[in-house]
């Protein structure tokens, strides 16, 4: 082909266009490129093209139709930046008063080229640069493909069109805009020869920085939709492998697009909050396990920094031609990259869809047609309502918590003052809460430590989060499991929301336990895995993925609460008895177990601690309907309506049909098994290790909504065609159950006082322990044994003290009260064991010497709710003559005013080393502490001044790797559990000798965890 | 399964939880369990608030009635930094008597048991300008209310209370005092009182109420716990020393023995209501009103005093209708200048452990017997002699109902000072009431109630 000719003389005035096109094995589609351009219609055009390396007889077709002389060959493809540069070396362009640089994948309507000039030639529209067309669909021409381009702040190009959005003239009008597609672009001379064209480093992302840069140097940017493009869709010619994902290269060229374009004060502010956000983008690839999005995220940081020197020469350039500043060209710019606008278009297309509706039904009445849209809404768009409406009542639920200041009350543990506190609790190789001992940490901590890092460094933060984020997580992947259990993402839904409301997951948040919110997060996963272990299918991702897969969600739950354990243990006898795939179920199951356990291998040996005390649980409530209503206790949407749940799984179990059956009938099952074994844990019925009451409601509560899915998924559509019978009826009495009880558990939530908030959550009598003691102590707690908490910041009990009708359940905190640290961790070891007989003998009232049996234990309060504990463990503790009661409303506190700090030097006589030095109670009670210097805890052990003693009294289990800095000095075994050292000097630093194995223990957890998140990662499409 | 197969397993299940959940409504929270068998660390702590002043002197019997020796600390407490806990152990079936400090009015003795059960009692005594003897059982244990009503602040009288805190923790408390015929007064400066830990002091009542007789005494303690007891000292040289009661009953059981016959019943209704009680004395005769005691009504919050005549041993029962709480003590005049008073006890037991109420030789030691039901009871006396001394047989006889009897008195003159451990087949009450020194030994008069034993503590019949 040669220069576009023309019948009419073209009059001088028309400037002269050069198309400049680029080609790389197109050769199926290159024709219909080389026909779109030789149907222009206008006079001056001319053609240069460029072969970029193709192989597939591109460049023959290109001499054949262009002529030797009109085509440069690239032996090697350059990209299309280098591509087209490579046109600009030769004289013709320059020759040429625009030029449209063409992709050979772009058909031109025969006016394009004339519409371009005419953009340019506008009446009162002057230094027209870049003018870029409406481009549609190849193959669906009513297909809009772009309509011209804005970008957020950062860089990242932004269209307002709806992925396939219909051309209906909506956009039909010259649209000043920051950049087109480049498929079809015409440029100005004056523009590529002061500014350059695309940046050879950004390949095809390269068209927002030539067209930022118009417009930084004064350059308008049009698009006009008389010129009309038709475009291949993305991919479908270009099949190339790439090394990075496509996100990479859009956040590698929206940065340097940035950096080179915008005005140095607005980088001020820019670049610190794009940070920002890559930071917040970081956190939410990581935890959702999109490692390789990550990577190429930091990658993409990391190419900016490592071309940064040639980012900023052209940015010298760019900036020597900027003839506007940046605040002129906000219009053209986005909101701060949240994509809000995203949202508002979708909720227009939703309301949009709504009219459409109303149109079709504007002869129905009123009523009928709001009725048809509420359906037609929810139905076509269930996760969208459910997570507006959700995010509504979230809002107003947890209004009262937000705020700058540490959650307290209920069962919330404290959190640590830094994230550091909780990587020295997980790497320590003793234990630093109460009466120590050398029981592992539950890897937990790493994930409250990491959350709390990338919270800004502050727990305080961490823990709302996790609180706040606990009951979502749950509901998203109660809906995940019910959706990949029925294929229906209404009635999962609906599931989830119901399992958010029920009576366990609204009573666990509003007493802060966020292990339970963590269990009740993990338990759909669990059962939903296990249903594809032992069914029928093979796992959709593979066996050992799979396995791996269901070993981490086990793993994550036991870290957490470790009786999770025994809800896999239901759920496997149900699946043996009711499964498809024993044989293979079992197997996966007992490879994902120790799968588990590798993964928390440091922590086993705490879990079989005290014969499994870590498993088990002394809350949850005597009343069975409580129970049945899945209520561990009172706090708000734990009243009658709760019952909505299990009312509404009976109607699932009953509505479930076709495949949905046999997981319905497990379901059943499961919790009909579940319900009783929490009822028995609390009443004392069960074994210690085994009785866990949130553990099965939480199995409970998670069987009986995927009922609900189950059911509401074998309702869904048709029921209008059948005879009216027992599916309608079933439908409206579970849509009747689930609408009433989802409405009021919501009313619940927003309105309800949760027991967590600010210091007020605190009883005042607390004050009496907190405000008016200096120093180190602790707190011994006590409680009926009827599955209470213990009021706050006592937390949850940690065992039983059987002593016949005079039992309680007791604790041990510092007065910090329960603690993070201690997730999951269980109160097991010769230390609690010695505590438990003391707690016995002055509960049975044999001792009057409470306080000296106490004392070794540091314990300088006793305290329990008021009223509450048996009569005869009262008398008790009434009957020790060294306890003191203090008055306070709300708590019943005793004072043993001579106890021990948890670490101090004494002189020790011969007396006082007799007693030290015996396990017998009946000589211990005889102990009178003398006076003493306090040690203060520091990292890895206590340190302080002697005051002239010569005996360390440490309040920590034995172990002999303790010692003294500086002396060779054995420690010696006290009170049959404790910790003591020969001390001489003015000081004395204690610490423990045996850090290195747990340090090396702690960083192959975390090897070994990296290695199954890495096994179990979200992959990427490249 | 078909749609109603499922429909009918749903409501099978649904009626399973309905009937499950009443079933567990009904069945209730397991028994909780008997506690392990494990070490037991026995131990008990007694509180003696006995007092004293210059040149007195204070001794505290120890008896052990059990089967095993059981060691006891005693650490004198006084208004300064308390003394150096001394140690003893008290051999199976035996006594000791372990002298303490009692130079000070506010002087109070802690004893402490481990690894049995030991019944403890004061005496404090003194053979200068005062001449005389208390004696009674020291508290078993801190309270945080005391009532006494035995104090007299009436011309030649001097009356203290005696508040010991032993314990590491502060007390703060309140005093009320309760006087005939006038309202309760609360002294400022017993208002809010602290009692540092490991200290005792004595309160002087006649700074507050002078010439009252009797005076009632309540002490409520809002921070710790404590014990108290009254010292009461006349011109004429006697003592008296009464433990205080940590709560109130409708019933009191006073046994008197060893004087002259002449008692006063001190009373006190703490309550707003008044209280109507009458008394009866049980003595060798048959059971008759005591004095003018028979259907007393006493305003509420007051104190009074009753006097009765008695013969011999005998003893006071005061009962009030309704059950209205009050407090009594008897006041009992002695053969020469010394008084004696007791507290008496609230409630008969089938044991008892007597301490010794005889200061030296020569001693007329008396143990009065009170059987207050209705039927005989057969009494058991076993001496638990000092040191080596020989204890002898047990002696047994028999107490008919509503009759009060003294023990023989040759079993009791084996150890005069001997504690006397009393087991009876049904319940009764004890008291040591003896005269000792002096011209005939009858010089020191002392009155002390028994402490009742608990049945763990008994040796094997």
């Amino acid at each position: 082909m040669t220069a576009a000719t023309s019948t009419d003389p073209a009059p001088e005035v028309v400037p002269s266009v050069l198309v400049v096109l680029v080609v790389r094995d197109a050769a199926d589609r290159l024709r219909d490129c080389l026909q779109g351009i030789a149907a222009q219609t206008y006079p001056r055009v001319g053609i240069l093209a460029v072969d970029d390396g193709s192989t597939d007889g591109s460049h023959e077709q290109l001499v054949h139709a262009l002529g030797e002389g009109r085509v440069i060959r690239n032996e090697h493809p350059l990209g299309l930046a280098r591509a087209f540069d490579a046109a600009l070396t030769s004289a013709v362009p320059a020759e040429a008063d625009f030029l449209l640089l063409l992709h050979d994948d772009a058909v031109l309507d025969p006016e394009v080229i004339a519409r371009f000039v005419d953009a340019t030639q506008l009446p009162g529209v002057e230094r027209v640069g870049i003018v870029g067309a409406k481009v549609v669909d190849q193959e669906h021409p009513r297909e809009l493909r772009d309509v011209g381009r804005s970008a957020d702040r950062f860089g990242h190009p932004y269209s307002p069109l709806q992925p396939g959005e219909i051309d209906q003239g909506q956009f039909d009008r010259v649209l000043d805009v920051l950049s087109v597609d480049p498929c079809a672009m015409l440029v100005a001379r004056d523009v590529w020869r002061d500014g350059g064209l695309f940046d050879e480093r950004l390949g095809e992302d390269g068209a927002l920085d030539v067209c930022w840069r118009a417009r930084v140097a004064g350059w308008r940017v049009l698009m006009t939709p008389l010129a009309r493009v038709r475009h291949r869709a993305t991919g479908e010619h270009d099949e190339r492998p790439t090394e990075r994902s496509r996100r990479y290269e859009e956040d590698r060229a929206a940065l340097a697009t940035v950096l080179k374009n915008d005005a140095f004060l607005t980088l001020l502010w820019v670049v610190p909050l794009g940070l920002a956000l890559t930071l917040f983008r970081l956190v939410y690839l990581t935890l959702s396990r999109r490692f390789e999005e990550a990577y190429d995220l930091l990658a993409a940081v990391g190419w900016n920094l490592a071309h940064l020197s040639g980012t900023l020469s052209r940015r010298r350039r760019v900036q020597r031609h900027r003839r506007v500043r940046d605040h002129v060209l906000r219009r053209f710019t986005e909101s701060a990259g949240l994509r809000l606008p995203r949202w508002f278009q979708t909720a227009e297309r939703i309301l949009e869809e709504q009219r459409e509706w109303g149109e079709e039904e504007a002869d129905e009445p009123a009523a009928r047609r709001l009725g048809h849209r509420t359906v037609s809404l929810v139905s076509a768009h269930p996760v969208i309502v459910a997570s507006f409406i959700a995010a509504l009542v979230a809002a107003v639920s947890v209004r009262s918590l937000v705020g700058p200041g540490p959650l307290v009350g209920g069962a919330l543990p404290a959190f640590p003052s830094s994230p550091s506190g909780f990587f020295a609790a997980l790497v320590s190789a003793f234990r630093t809460t109460p009466l120590g001992g050398t029981l592992a940490a539950s890897p937990a901590l790493g994930a409250m430590g990491g959350l709390s890092i990338l919270t800004f460094g502050s727990t305080a933060i961490g823990q709302k989060v996790m609180l706040v984020g606990g009951p979502v997580l749950a509901g998203v992947l109660c809906y995940r499991a019910g959706a990949r259990m029925t294929s229906r993402p209404g009635p999962s839904v609906v599931a989830a929301v119901a399992y958010v409301l029920s009576a366990l997951t609204l009573s666990a948040f509003s007493d802060g336990r966020i292990a339970l919110l963590v269990a009740l997060a993990a338990m759909p996963p669990i059962v939903e895995r296990l249903e594809v272990a032992f069914g029928s299918d093979d796992p959709p991702s593979g066996r050992w993925r799979f396995v791996a897969g269901l070993a981490v969600t086990i793993a994550v739950a036991v870290a957490f609460v470790p009786g999770v354990l025994l809800a896999v243990g239901v759920l496997t006898i149900v699946q043996l008895v009711f499964g498809d795939r024993r044989r293979r179920g079992l197997a996966a199951l007992a490879l994902a177990l120790v799968g588990a356990a590798v993964l928390s291998f440091s922590f086993v040996p705490s879990l079989a601690a005290g014969g499994g005390r870590a498993l088990g649980s002394v809350i949850g409530s005597l009343n069975p309907w409580d129970v049945l209503r899945l209520a561990l206790g009172g706090g708000p949407g734990t009243w009658a309506p709760a019952l909505f749940l299990p009312v509404a799984a009976v109607f699932g179990l009953a509505l479930a049909s076709g495949p949905r059956r046999a997981p319905a009938l497990r379901a059943a099952v499961t919790a009909s098994i579940a319900l009783p074994l929490a009822w028995l844990s609390t009443a004392g019925y069960l074994p210690a290790p085994l009785a866990n009451a949130p553990v099965y409601l939480t199995l409970a509560a998670t069987a009986e909504a995927l009922l609900v899915a189950f059911g509401l998924a074998s309702t869904g559509g048709g029921l209008e065609r059948e005879s009216f019978g027992f599916r309608q009826i079933g439908t409206g009495l579970i849509a009747l159950v689930l609408g009433g009880g989802i409405l009021l558990q919501s009313v619940a939530a927003m309105t309800g006082g949760w027991a967590i908030g600010g210091l007020e959550q605190i009883p005042p009598a607390w004050a009496v322990v907190d405000a008016t003691s200096a120093g180190a102590f602790r707190v011994l707690w006590l409680g009926a044994h009827d599955g209470s908490s213990f009021p706050a910041p006592g937390g949850d009990p940690v065992g039983v003290v059987s002593a016949g009708e005079a039992s309680v359940t007791y604790g041990l905190t510092d007065r910090d009260g329960v603690v993070a640290i201690d997730t999951a961790r269980p109160f097991a070891g010769s230390g609690p064991d010695a505590l438990e007989d003391a707690v016995r003998q002055i509960v049975l009232g044999i001792t009057s010497h409470g306080g000296a049996l106490l004392a070794p234990f540091g314990v300088r309060y006793v305290v329990a709710p008021a009223g509450a504990l048996p009569p005869a463990a009262a008398a008790g503790l009434a009957a020790q003559a060294d306890l003191g009661a203090i008055p306070a409303a709300g708590l019943d506190i005793w004072s043993d005013a001579s106890s021990l700090p948890p670490a101090t030097v004494v002189k020790a006589d011969d007396p006082l080393r007799s007693i030290v030095s015996s396990a017998d109670a009946g000589t211990i009670q005889r102990f009178v502490p003398p006076a003493g210097s306090p040690l203060a805890q520091v990292e890895g052990g206590w340190s302080g001044p002697t005051g002239g003693g010569d005996l360390a009294m440490i309040a920590t289990e034995y172990d002999g790797a303790w010692r003294v800095v500086g002396s060779d000095a054995d420690p010696s075994r006290t009170f049959g559990w404790a910790t003591a050292l020969p001390v001489s000097g003015d000081t004395a630093t204690i610490d423990y000798g045996a850090q290195l194995p747990r340090t090396i223990a702690a960083w192959l957890l975390a090897a070994v965890w990296a290695a199954a998140l890495w096994i179990t990662r979200k992959p990427v499409p490249r | 399964m078909r749609a109603g197969g499922r429909g009918v397993l749903a409501l099978v299940l649904a009626a399973l939880a309905v009937a499950g959940a009443v079933a567990a409504d009904r069945l209730g929270p397991a028994t909780p369990g008997a506690p392990p068998a494990t070490d037991m660390a026995t131990s008990g702590v007694w509180l003696c608030p006995h007092g004293g002043g210059s040149g007195w002197s204070g001794t505290i019997a120890i008896a052990n009635p059990g089967a095993n020796a059981v060691d006891v600390r005693l650490t004198p407490i006084g208004s300064g930094a308390p003394g150096a806990p001394i140690e003893v152990a008290v051999p199976a079936g035996r006594e000791v008597l372990q002298e303490v400090p009692a130079t000070q009015r506010a002087s109070a003795t802690y004893v402490e048991s481990f690894g049995g059960w030991v019944g403890v009692g004061w005496q404090v005594s003194t053979t200068g300008k005062e001449v005389g003897l208390g004696a009674e059982p020291c508290a078993p244990g801190p309270s945080t209310t005391w009532y006494l009503t035995d104090a007299a602040t009436g011309q030649g009288h001097q009356a203290f209370l005696v508040l010991m805190n032993p314990f590491a923790q502060q007390a703060v408390y309140d005093v009320t005092l309760y006087q005939p015929g006038r309202p309760p007064a609360r002294p400022e400066a017993w208002t809010g009182a602290v009692l540092a830990g490991g200290r005792s002091v004595a309160l002087d009542l006649d700074k507050q109420v002078l010439g009252r007789d009797p005076v009632g005494v309540e002490v409520d303690v809002s921070k710790g716990k404590i014990a108290a007891g009254s010292l009461g000292v006349t011109s004429t040289g006697g003592v008296t020393s009464v433990v205080g009661a940590p709560a109130l009953s409708s019933t009191w059981y006073l046994p008197v023995g060893a004087g002259v016959g002449q008692s006063s019943v001190a009373v006190l209704v703490p309550e707003d209501d008044g209280a109507l009680f009458s008394g009866t004395l049980l003595s060798s005769q048959p059971a008759q009103a005591a004095g003018n005691l028979t259907e007393v009504q006493q305003s509420g919050r007051s104190t009074a005093a009753y006097q009765v005549l008695t013969t011999g041993a005998a003893a006071v029962q005061l009962t009030t209708q309704q059950d209205v709480p009050i407090l009594a003590a008897l006041r009992s005049a002695g053969r020469s200048v010394d008084d004696a008073a007791t507290g008496g006890v609230a409630a008969p037991a089938p044991a008892w452990l007597v301490p010794p109420t005889v200061r030296g030789d020569p001693a007329l030691p008396g143990l009065v017997i009170v059987n207050p039901g209705t039927d005989a009871v057969e009494v058991t006396l076993r001496l638990l002699p000092e040191g080596k001394a020989d204890a002898g047989e047990p002696v047994t006889f028999s107490v008919p109902g509503q009759h009060a009897i003294a023990a023989p008195a040759t079993f009791l003159a084996k150890d005069p000072m001997g504690a006397v451990l009393v087991r009876a087949t049904g319940d009764v009450v004890a008291l040591g009431a003896s005269t000792s020194e002096g011209k005939h030994g009858l010089t020191m008069y002392g009155l002390a109630a028994g402490v009742p034993v608990p049945a763990v503590a008994l040796p094997a019949d």
